[in-house]
């Protein structure tokens, strides 16, 4: 039983509280501040946007 | 300031000197991942057919209860458990750990460091895995859904994980790049959510047992958040990477997918107690649950916007990619399988749909349809790039896709009426259920037909993946640059004898 | 962003703000490729918001009408936490009885008259719809129950039912199988009486009693016949002689012509 406790209680407090500072920690390092940016991330200068880079069906391999 | 404009110079098309350097740098990424994401995809993928076999058992003994009835340690009940969890925790689990190192290393632009100590992990997690499904087999399953491992494999498990989930972590800590694409946020909250999902549930249900329905209520609560708090953000993630990644344009629109992310946060560990309607528990737990459940339509929606309209003008390029095609099928059936959840969540569904096959083609539309198909358009995009090899051959690619996508549409689609079907049945007293039985023979037939189909992708795919491991020893011969951009195609070439 | 008052929401300028313009010139054939120049950053639909805005009312509309107020004990999933709409049922005053009838039919009678009171063909003769179950009144059937019954019995008239011509198949009494007490008796023939479409009243603990009283000394393993049973009224008050008032059999004396009065009383007063 106390472990019961101890897994509830400390999940009710703590895992809200993680989400919380998650959020303040996303706010506060400017993760909200720029999407047009965080949407660029996966791009890069070698495999810039508007390059396709799995093209291996189909003939034309490339 | 500085910062942001080198970021954003480093987005744009440079000049082709300054290309050497970040084309080095991607792979020095992709060559750190190589060892324990090429042992993590190998071993799910042997974990794959382990499980298609059980699978393939389990769905004829459906049908023909006679088949191997002589081997006592294959009866229905060993052999589903034991598919259950090999394609659940061997399978799945593995190749989501593959891609989550691979994609955290690409997106904080870091090598991944120690590489080692990710291979022994995973080496443990096998073990762990062996001894689970092997202990099923023998008979000691906990008989917990979803948890069915004997208590002596899982701490093997847990351990090998949270080592694995940690070294996400530091290298998330020491990422190079400072901003957090979205399928990051979907990766960090993955790896934190499962251990304490598989904890939580593990000390209630195994280790200090809670009583009576409560035990219901965590196993249905842990059941659920494996699908929806650990395969769907890696599935998610790995979406809102390739698909941009593949055809080359960033995703419609961000504040929707940090909408999309949010929500599924707030809302999914909720969702679970909607499989206990009609169940002896308060009502208000369910009801919580189905409300939930509906609610599981914002981030369900704001992700088939963003999938869907990313997509839009692309399509031709789905003839090319084999990573787009397994994306977008895994994309289309989030949705839909998302659909079908808070379909079924609600109680006046749930009363014929609930103990039927519809939950069965449910669960495999969100597994297969969904998450393992985008899975394996992600092994189609990172295995060449770890192994600097190209796919040995485009047959045995267009073999996998179709196979396992004819396979899944006619499992699904005919299980999901079917169940319907032999809900109204079940509920309809005066139908004998020796009846609804026999109704759903032919079906199952099917079922063992769409079964074989799958597994003649996944033995096309495996004889794949094999092949090119055969050319990776094999001395230099295709280099990874034609793969990665086009205009380095003319530079390869030059290279080449 | 090297120039922060540069606006990077028009479509020419987000790729290249701070950067030169020959930069943009060399890949413009890139940056046409792209069909919608502002993805990335496409502001929230307005249906969408609506439609969350929605979903979050149904919700809300949802939790309040299905929560049963959130109490423990409250397992009801109509709205309101009312209770399941038993009212006919609970308006029946033999519920219970009933209910308490069909806990011991099942466990002991069903397995040869079946669930559904339909019998089993050379094992046991149909309930559902039966003359015997729906007559007057519970004495032969509960003689049946208490004894037992052997032989061939005729169902409705004209169904002549057989043991399968085989004299093994007997009904033993089922008389401490279903609980041995007068108000077991009573729930189970109340509850055959009144399932499968059958209309027989229901039986009171104290319509067995009256009607066991005539056969107290009878044993267990004497099980009736359908010649014997027939003998005795389905209903009225159990036995034939308990049938009578001493006024009722003086005047059936009576009635009688004079010489066959004469040889009964001389017969009764040996």
């Amino acid at each position: 039983m106390p472990v019961i406790a101890f897994i509830l209680l400390g999940s009710v407090v703590l895992l809200p509280a993680v989400a919380l500072m998650a959020l303040r920690w996303a706010a506060s390092s400017g993760q909200f501040r720029c999407p047009d940016k965080a949407a660029l991330l996966p791009f890069d200068e070698v495999e810039p946007v508007g390059l396709e880079t799995d093209r291996i069906l189909g003939g034309n391999r490339r | 300031m500085i910062k942001q404009s080198q970021t954003l110079r480093a987005l744009l098309p440079g000049d082709a000197g300054a290309n050497i350097g970040n084309k080095s740098a991607l792979s020095e990424i992709d060559a750190s991942c190589r060892v324990p994401v090429l042992f993590f995809f190998l071993s799910g993928l042997a974990w794959l057919l382990a499980g298609t076999v059980l699978a393939l058992v389990a769905s004829i003994k459906l049908h023909t209860p006679g088949f191997l009835a002589g081997w006592e340690w294959l009866t229905f009940s060993n052999v589903r458990t034991a598919h259950l969890n090999t394609v659940i925790y061997g399978f799945a689990s593995q190749i989501s750990v593959g891609v989550t190192i691979w994609l955290m290393c690409r997106l904080c632009r870091i090598p991944l460091v120690a590489p080692g100590l990710v291979t022994v992990a995973n080496l443990f997690y096998n073990i762990g895995v062996t001894v689970g499904v092997g202990g099923i087999l023998l008979g000691d399953s906990t008989a917990i859904e979803w948890l069915e491992m004997p208590r002596y494999a899982t701490p093997i498990l847990f351990v090998s994980y949270a080592l694995i989930a940690v070294w996400t972590i530091v290298t998330f800590r020491l990422r190079a790049e400072r901003h957090l694409y979205v399928s990051q946020w979907y990766l960090l909250a993955a790896v934190l959510w499962f251990p304490w999902l598989y904890g939580t549930a593990q000390v209630m249900l195994l280790i200090e047992p809670v009583r009576g329905v409560v035990q219901a209520a965590v196993n249905w609560w842990f059941a659920h958040n494996v699908l929806g708090l650990w395969f769907t953000p890696i599935g998610l993630a790995s979406i809102y990477y390739f698909i941009p990644k593949v055809i080359g344009r960033p995703i419609h629109s961000y504040y929707l997918s940090v909408l999309g992310f949010w929500s599924l946060a707030l809302f999914y560990n909720w969702n679970g107690m909607h499989h206990l309607v009609g169940g002896p528990l308060p009502s208000w737990m369910i009801t919580v649950s189905i409300v939930a459940s509906v609610m599981m339509l914002i981030p369900v929606i704001t992700v088939a916007i963003n999938h869907h309209f990313t997509m839009l003008g692309h399509f031709g390029k789905l003839k090319h990619s084999p990573t787009l095609r397994f994306m977008v099928f895994g994309a289309v059936s989030y949705t839909l399988a998302s659909l079908q959840g808070v379909a079924s969540a609600l109680r006046s569904v749930s009363e014929v749909t609930h103990f039927t096959h519809h939950t069965i083609a449910h669960a495999h539309l969100g597994m297969y349809a969904f998450f393992s198909m985008v899975m394996f358009g992600a092994m189609y995009y990172i295995l060449p790039r770890i192994t600097q090899r190209e796919w040995p051959s485009n047959g045995l690619i267009s073999l996998h896709f179709w196979g396992v996508a004819l396979g899944i549409v006619l499992y699904v689609v005919p299980m999901s009426i079917m169940g319907f079907i032999q809900g109204t049945m079940l509920n309809d007293a005066a139908v004998r259920f020796l009846d609804v039985v026999q109704f759903t023979l032919p079906w199952l037939k099917l079922r063992t037909l769409a079964g074989l189909l799958l597994a003649a992708g996944h033995v096309a795919f495996v004889i794949n993946v094999g092949w090119l491991l055969v050319r990776m020893f094999e001395p230099y011969r295709k280099p990874v640059v034609r793969i990665l951009t086009g205009e380095a195609e003319t530079v390869a070439a030059a290279k080449l004898p | 962003m090297s120039n922060p008052q540069e606006t990077p929401n028009t479509s020419s300028s987000r790729l290249d703000s701070g950067e030169h313009h020959d930069v943009t010139e060399l890949h413009a054939a890139v940056l046409r490729e792209k069909p919608d120049p502002v993805e990335g950053f496409e502001p929230v639909n307005l249906w969408v918001v609506a439609g969350i805005a929605g979903l979050l009312f149904w919700g809300g509309a949802y939790l309040t009408q299905y929560s049963g107020r959130f109490e423990a004990m409250e397992f009801s999933e109509l709205p309101h936490g009312k209770p399941a709409p038993v009212a006919a049922v609970a308006a029946d005053p033999l519920a219970a009885v009933k209910r308490d009838g069909m806990i011991a039919y099942n466990a002991v009678c069903a397995l040869c008259h079946g669930e559904d009171g339909a019998g089993k063909a050379g094992v046991a003769p149909v309930l559902a719809g039966s003359d015997w179950v729906n007559a007057d009144g519970p004495n032969r059937l509960l003689r049946i129950v208490r004894h037992g019954l052997k032989g061939t019995v005729k169902v409705n008239k004209d169904v002549t039912w057989n043991p399968a011509n085989d004299a093994s198949i007997v009904m033993g009494s089922q008389w401490d199988a279903i609980g041995g007490t007068n108000e077991k008796l009573a729930a189970v023939l109340t509850y055959i009486r009144s399932s499968w479409g059958n209309t027989g009243a229901a039986v009171t603990p104290q319509m067995v009693a009256d009607g066991l009283a005539a056969v107290k000394d009878r044993s267990a393993e004497a099980n009736w016949t359908q010649e014997e049973l027939l003998q005795v009224p389905a209903g009225g008050a159990g036995a034939p002689v308990a049938a009578v008032t001493p006024d009722q059999l003086k005047a059936q004396l009576q009635a009688l012509p004079a010489e066959q009065r004469q040889a009964i009383i001389k017969e009764l007063s040996k």
